[in-house]
């Protein structure tokens, strides 16, 4: 008894396969391209700002939502935010604010009545 | 009790994927050249499944965004530039046991590295979007993180496509 011998098997291109290629050769062209874009241009440093976003009364005081914007390029570590209302300073630490990104911290005030925190950025440090 | 759940049903996931992995090494009933069988979607699928389980895994970590954060721009277009290769490399290259060797090295680079590597930058992507990695970064940040977490993700679709 003989065998047929099957005829080798000619892998055709189909069109799902050069859809994918084509989808996956953008995807990575435009991931490189907002990486290079910054690359190839000055890094500029953290650019740092506080400012209340909202405020509610709790049984441990007045608990301020602060939104802290990095303006710079760079990542900004460490970064400390303190709040002022007369005599009472409190503070607290946020790990990261990405570059061009934002974080919320919160702070709480022991104050009677309804406070107006003056707000500030004490300092980073580098990542 | 929804954190709890919440926490269960993510877990279940990489769970699941590993009980994937754990059938299909360790069933004896498999036939031999039975991978061969495998159309281009499932190849691929087998490829976003790998990325997402490592991903998943490591999406959560703080180390992860440090990386990121420490990482230049320049010094992550190279890491891009690397996972690209090691998944090509380690697929079609490297000479390990399950790897393609009917496609010649432009051809797999084309329908199965690109491809894949859209499907790790995807997944970390999610994963990082899942687990709030993303929240309040910038286009150029989050271009970092994603490609810092593709490169494990990378490793998990070429481990993937040969396990599987």
């Amino acid at each position: 008894m003989t065998r047929r011998k099957s005829p080798p098997v000619r892998r055709t291109v189909s069109r799902l396969q050069c859809a994918c290629a084509l989808a996956g050769f953008l995807v990575t062209v435009f991931v490189i391209g907002l990486l290079a874009r910054s690359a190839f241009g000055d890094m500029e440093p953290p650019d740092l700002s506080a400012h209340a976003v909202s405020m509610r009364r709790s049984s441990i005081g007045w608990i301020v939502a602060v939104k802290v914007t990095n303006g710079g390029d760079l990542t900004a570590a460490g970064v400390e935010i303190e709040g002022e209302v007369g005599d009472e300073r409190v503070g607290t630490t946020l790990d990261y604010v990405p570059g061009h990104g934002e974080k919320q911290a919160t702070l709480v005030f022991t104050a009677a009545d309804r406070p107006a925190p003056q707000l500030r950025i004490a300092g980073w440090s580098e990542p | 009790m929804t954190s709890a759940a919440g926490q269960i049903a993510l877990q279940a996931v990489p769970a699941a994927l590993g009980a994937l992995v754990a059938r299909r090494q360790l069933s004896g009933d498999i036939a031999e050249g039975e991978e061969d069988e495998a159309s281009y979607p499932d190849e691929l699928f087998l490829m976003f499944a790998g990325a997402l389980y490592f991903a998943m895994n490591l999406a959560s970590t703080e180390e992860m965004r440090l990386i990121a954060y420490l990482a230049t721009p320049l010094g992550a277009v190279g890491l891009l530039f690397l996972s690209v290769v090691l998944l090509h490399l380690i697929v079609f290259e490297a000479g390990f046991a399950g790897q393609d060797e009917k496609a010649t090295p432009l051809r797999a680079f084309l329908d199965y590295t690109l491809p894949g590597y859209a499907f790790c930058l995807s997944a970390s992507f999610a994963m990082l979007w899942t687990f709030g990695g993303l929240d309040g970064h910038g286009l150029q940040s989050v271009a970092a993180n994603v490609v810092v977490l593709a490169f494990p993700a990378s490793l998990g679709a070429a481990a993937a496509r040969l396990l599987v």
